[in-house]
C-alpha cells in the first residue's frame, strides 16, 4: 500500500500519523491501496513544497476491519453505521457526517482498542477511468491504528506537482 | 481475527449511555473542530478597500492585502495525512 507525504529534507523511515481534526477515518497513519490514488492524492493535497514522494509498505491486515473485501466485515460495518447514525439522529435531529460516525466509533465506542485499523472504499476521483461514468474501481483506503501492522515501510518514488 | 462481537458491545453500550443533551454537545463539538480546521482559530479582520475601486495607485498606496494566519493550526498540519 502506498504513503503520500511532501518532500522533506529527509527521506522516511516511517509513516506520519495523520492528526488532522477533518481526516475521514480519525488519527491514523492512512494509505492508499492504488498508487494512482496516492499520485493523485500528493497532486492535490500535498503541494506544499511542490514535490511529494510516495512511501510503499506491507500491511498485515489480519485485525483490521476490512469493509472493501471482506463479505462478514462490510455487513457489520453497514449495520453498525445505520444503527448508529438512526440512533443519534433521533437523539439529535441532526444527520452524522463520514467523519463524524468514524470519530464515534474509534473515540466514544473506543474501537481502536479492539482493531488495527479501517479498510474503507469511496469513489476515484483520478481521471484515468477509461469508461465514462463507471466507477469499476475502487478508491481504498486503509486507516492504520497500530504502528506494528506496517512493514517493510519504503521510500517507492517522488514527483513534482502538476 | 477480528472480534467483530466485541465492537458491536462496544457501540451498542456507548449509544446506550448517550443522552440527547450529550449527543448533540459531541455533534456540536465535532463540527466546530471541523470549521476551526478550515478556517484556523483566530480573528476574521474586515478589508478596508473599497470593492468597487480599481486605481491602482490608490491599491499600491492604501491598501495592504495580508491573507495569512498565523494561528491556524492546519497550516502546522499540512504535512499529515
Amino acid at each position: 500500500m502506498y504513503h503520500t507525504q511532501e518532500k522533506w529534507r529527509f527521506q522516511l523511515i516511517k509513516p506520519i500519523l495523520c492528526t488532522r481534526k477533518n481526516a475521514w477515518l480519525g488519527i491514523a497513519y492512512y494509505f492508499w491501496d492504488d498508487e494512482i490514488d496516492a499520485i493523485q492524492w500528493g497532486h492535490r493535497s500535498k503541494r506544499d513544497k511542490r514535490y511529494f514522494e510516495i512511501y510503499k509498505a506491507s500491511i498485515d491486515c489480519e485485525n483490521v476491519l476490512d469493509t472493501v473485501f471482506n463479505e462478514e466485515h462490510y455487513i457489520f460495518w453497514v449495520k453498525q453505521i445505520e444503527k448508529a447514525a438512526k440512533h443519534i439522529s433521533i437523539k439529535t435531529g441532526m444527520k452524522t457526517s463520514l467523519k463524524e460516525i468514524n470519530q464515534y466509533f474509534k473515540e466514544k465506542a473506543n474501537w481502536a482498542g479492539v482493531t488495527d485499523g479501517i479498510m474503507f472504499q469511496d469513489l476515484p476521483i483520478s481521471d484515468d477511468l477509461l469508461v465514462k461514468d463507471l466507477y469499476y474501481r475502487k478508491r481504498i483506503q486503509i486507516a492504520v491504528y497500530n504502528l506494528e501492522i506496517i512493514h517493510n515501510f519504503a521510500f517507492h518514488s517522488e514527483m513534482e506537482c502538476n | 481475527m477480528l472480534d467483530l462481537k466485541e465492537l458491536e458491545r462496544r457501540l451498542d453500550e456507548a449509544l446506550s449511555n448517550e443522552t440527547s443533551d450529550s449527543l448533540s454537545n459531541w455533534l456540536i463539538d465535532q463540527r466546530k473542530d471541523n470549521l476551526e480546521s478550515f478556517l484556523g482559530v483566530g480573528c476574521i479582520e474586515q478589508f478596508k478597500s473599497s470593492p468597487y475601486s480599481f486605481n491602482q495607485e490608490d491599491l499600491s498606496l492604501n491598501t495592504q492585502y495580508v491573507s495569512i494566519n498565523k494561528n491556524n493550526p492546519s497550516e502546522q498540519l499540512a504535512f499529515a495525512a
